[in-house]
C-alpha cells in the first residue's frame, strides 16, 4: 500500500514535471515570445500596487528598527549643531545658484539622450537573476536591448518587453559585461556583473595606474552602451605587474533593491 | 498568486547575504505538509507559473523548481510526524536546495544569466536558512487557514 501510494505520487510528479518542461520549451520559441510577454504584462498593474504596499510597509517597520539608533544619532548631532548652522547658511546661498543651474540644464538635455521615466514595479523572484520589472513596455516604445539608467548612473538593459511592462537585466547579473574607462587615469577596462562590488579588469597602459577613488564610466567601446554613463567608484585595486591587466573592484552607484524610478534611453540601441 | 506577488515585491527587500525567503516555496511545502503530496505539487505548479509570469525567460522553470521542492518535501511527510516543526524546517531547507539547483540548471539551459558556483552556493545557503526559519511559523498560519487532511491510506 505504501509503495503504491509512493508510486502514484512519483507518477504525478513526473507528469507535472514533463508538462512544465514542455511549457518552458514552447514559451521559449520565437513565435511564442509575443503571447508570453503579453501574458506577463497582464500582471504588471498588480505588481505596481503590491510594490507600493511593500514600500509603505518597509517604511513602517523601518521606523521601529530605527528608534534606538536615532536616539544615539540625535545625541551626537546636538553636539555639532552650532557648526552645522553656520555651514547651512553658506550652503543655502550655493544651493540657490545650484537650483537655477539645474533648472536650466536638466538631466536629459545635459546628457544629450532621449529618456523615458519608468517606475519599478517588481524585483527578481530569487537571488539568481538580478532583474527589475518596470511599468513601461513596447506600447510605450521600449525595446529589448535599450539601456536603462538612473540619476546616479548605469543600471542595465532591457531584456524582455511586453506591451505594458519590461524586464531589466541589471549589472548585478553575473553575466553582464560593460566596457569602461577610468575618469582620472584614462585606463580602459571591462566591468563584470556581480552581487557585491563589481569586478573590473583594468588594462595596463604606460604611465598610468588605476587607483582607489577613481570613477568608471562607460567607454562606448563595442557599441553596447553609450559613452559617458557612470558605473561606479574604484573601491580597491589588486596590482598584477606580471599580467596584462590589474583587478579592480567597483562600488556600483545603484542598488536595485532600493530603486523606485529608472530612466530608459530610447534613442540608443546596441550596434 | 498573492504569494508570488509578495515574492517579487516584498521578499527581495528582506535579503540577508544575498538570500531571501521564497514565499511560494513555503506555501507549496505547507500545502504538501497539510494536504498531501499531490495537492502540494498542484499548488507548487500554480505558484511556480505565477512566478514565471513575473520573471524573465520562459514560463515553466520556476514551476518545475517549486514542483521538485514539493516532491522532496513529500518524502518527509510520508516518514515523519506532521506535528514536528523541526522536520518541516528541514523539509523546507532541502526543498530550497532542490529548487535552487533546478532554477540554476534551467537558467543555464535557457541561456539566462546565472551566477558563479561560489555565489550560487552562498545564495542557496542563505535562502535555505531563511526558509527553514520561517517554515514552522508558516505551517502554524497555514493550518489555521486550511485544516490538515489525515494522512493518505497505507502510510505510516
Amino acid at each position: 500500500m505504501y509503495g503504491r501510494a509512493r508510486s502514484r505520487s512519483s507518477g504525478f510528479f513526473l507528469t507535472l514535471g514533463a508538462a512544465m518542461i514542455a511549457l518552458a520549451i514552447v514559451t521559449q520559441q520565437s513565435w511564442a515570445v509575443g503571447p508570453r510577454d503579453a501574458a506577463k504584462s497582464l500582471l504588471a498593474p498588480l505588481e505596481s500596487i503590491m510594490t507600493s504596499v511593500a514600500v509603505q510597509a518597509e517604511r513602517v517597520t523601518g521606523a521601529f528598527g530605527d528608534v534606538a539608533g536615532l536616539r544615539a544619532e540625535n545625541a551626537r548631532l546636538r553636539a555639532t549643531d552650532a557648526q552645522l548652522q553656520r555651514r547651512l547658511i553658506e550652503l543655502n546661498a550655493a544651493a540657490k545658484e545650484n537650483a537655477t543651474l539645474r533648472q536650466a540644464l536638466d538631466f536629459e538635455r545635459a546628457y544629450g539622450r532621449r529618456m523615458m521615466a519608468a517606475q519599478v514595479i517588481g524585483l527578481g523572484p530569487d537571488g539568481f537573476t538580478r532583474t527589475l520589472e518596470i511599468d513601461r513596455g513596447s506600447a510605450d516604445g521600449v525595446e529589448p536591448g535599450m539601456v536603462v539608467t538612473t540619476g546616479a548612473g548605469l543600471l542595465g538593459r532591457i531584456s524582455e518587453a511586453g506591451p505594458h511592462a519590461a524586464i531589466v537585466q541589471t549589472l548585478a547579473d553575473s553575466q553582464s559585461r560593460v566596457n569602461v574607462f577610468l575618469y582620472q587615469s584614462g585606463l580602459q577596462g571591462t566591468v563584470s556583473g556581480g552581487p557585491g562590488a563589481l569586478p573590473m579588469q583594468v588594462e595596463h597602459a604606460f604611465g598610468a595606474t588605476a587607483s582607489q577613488g577613481d570613477w568608471a564610466l562607460t567607454s562606448g567601446v563595442g557599441g553596447e552602451y553609450p559613452r559617458g554613463l557612470v558605473v561606479g567608484e574604484v573601491s580597491g585595486v589588486t596590482y598584477q605587474p606580471s599580467s596584462t591587466s590589474d583587478e579592480a573592484r567597483i562600488a556600483w552607484v545603484n542598488d536595485p533593491a532600493n530603486l523606485a524610478l529608472v530612466l530608459v534611453i530610447t534613442d540608443f540601441l546596441p550596434s | 498568486m498573492s504569494a508570488a506577488l509578495l515574492q517579487v515585491t516584498l521578499a527581495p527587500r528582506l535579503a540577508v547575504g544575498g538570500g531571501f525567503p521564497n514565499l511560494v516555496l513555503l506555501l507549496a511545502v505547507c500545502a504538501t505538509w497539510n494536504l498531501g503530496v499531490r495537492s502540494g505539487m498542484a499548488w507548487a505548479c500554480a505558484g511556480g507559473i505565477a512566478l514565471d509570469l513575473m520573471s524573465p525567460g520562459p514560463v515553466g522553470p520556476h514551476a518545475l523548481a517549486v514542483l521538485a521542492a514539493a516532491y522532496v518535501a513529500g518524502f518527509w511527510t510520508r516518514n515523519t510526524g506532521r506535528h514536528e516543526p523541526a522536520h518541516a524546517a528541514i523539509a523546507a531547507a532541502a526543498g530550497t536546495v532542490v529548487y535552487s539547483m533546478v532554477v540554476v540548471v534551467s537558467g543555464a539551459l535557457s541561456h539566462m544569466p546565472v551566477p558563479s558556483v561560489a555565489v550560487s552556493a552562498q545564495l542557496v545557503v542563505m535562502s535555505a536558512a531563511f526558509n527553514a526559519a520561517l517554515m514552522p511559523a508558516a505551517l502554524i498560519v497555514s493550518r489555521r487557514l486550511v485544516p490538515a487532511r489525515p494522512p493518505e491510506p497505507g502510510l505510516a
